[in-house]
């Protein structure tokens, strides 16, 4: 049974080339949760395996020759790690080169991620999804408002 | 170029469907639900992407040069047009169009990354990005190879 460190190591080593795989490292009710997107007016919390594979597959849309590099576990117990992890990658959308920093916390449980919370770097977030990066965003429009508008 | 996702690229590809899907929301169709297009790669490195939506207005003037500002914002805004080369990443499984010549002077010697689906003579080719409100948006363009 896969503990903390080595799910974290395996969940970075694929670098979604196959979404459905690595939400399958996932717990049935797991957890993929970035909440910092929030701010940004981006779902954050992507709950169970289906919802997982979309979210990665927008990352691999979004970043199609992204590699992790870097990788490096800072704490562990047997079911939580923390890791430092980044890549450089060229945005799909406006060919920028993007520097993403992240600092991952993973909740493994029965060799399963039971959550993965990670915080990264929303400028460059805004450089790879935005044509004028952060001038593009419009603020005061959470998440919250998306679902209102969803529905 | 060698490798199997280049060999299977090479040759011409006709637009199938062109879609904008946004997270919790309807698909919308920028160039229409019928676009029209061709994607060429040559086995010797080049490619060139011609899309449009059909049914733009005709020119008033029938000069190519005489069209009004209204004409060629329609025409414009329902085109994609360039040429140049393009890499295969076989490991990453991506292509790469980099235009020499296109009609929206920004894309010329920019980087236009994709992620390679291909499926028999079936190739999809994927965008990821954002609105202003924060609603993820996966622009996808599927081709067939004719």
């Amino acid at each position: 049974m896969k503990n903390a460190r080595q799910l974290l190591e395996d969940f970075t080593a694929g670098s979604f080339r196959s979404p459905r795989q690595a939400a399958a490292m996932f717990a049935e009710d797991g957890v993929l949760e970035m909440p910092y997107l929030e701010s940004m007016g981006i779902v954050p919390r992507h709950e169970g395996r289906a919802a997982i594979e979309s979210f990665l597959s927008f990352v691999r849309d979004l970043y199609p020759d992204m590699d992790f590099a870097d990788v490096k576990v800072v704490m562990e117990t047997p079911d939580q790690a923390l890791g430092e992890y980044g890549f450089t990658a060229v945005s799909s959308k406006t060919g920028r080169t993007i520097h993403q920093l992240f600092f991952g916390r993973l909740m493994a449980e029965n060799g399963e991620i039971k959550l993965l919370r990670e915080s990264l770097n929303l400028v460059e977030l805004s450089m790879a999804i935005y044509g004028n990066g952060l001038a593009d965003f419009k603020t005061g429009v959470s998440s919250a408002t998306n679902k209102e508008m969803n529905s | 170029m060698n490798g199997p996702i280049a060999a299977q690229l090479a040759g011409v590809w006709t637009l199938v469907s062109y879609a904008d899907e946004r997270e919790g929301l309807e698909d919308t169709y920028p160039f229409g639900p019928e676009p029209q297009g061709f994607l060429i790669y040559t086995p010797d490195g080049f490619v060139s992407a011609q899309l449009m939506k059909p049914g733009r207005s005709l020119f008033q003037s029938h000069d190519w040069h005489g069209g009004t500002a209204d004409e060629y914002r329609e025409a414009g805004s329902g085109y994609i047009a360039y040429c140049g080369v393009y890499e295969v990443d076989e490991r990453k499984e991506t292509v790469t169009h980099i235009p020499s010549v296109a009609l929206v002077p920004n894309l010329i010697g920019g980087k236009q990354l994709r992620a390679v689906t291909l499926n028999g003579d079936k190739l999809t080719l994927r965008t990821a990005g954002a609105s202003g409100a924060g609603v993820v948006v996966t622009s996808v363009m599927n081709w067939r190879k004719i």
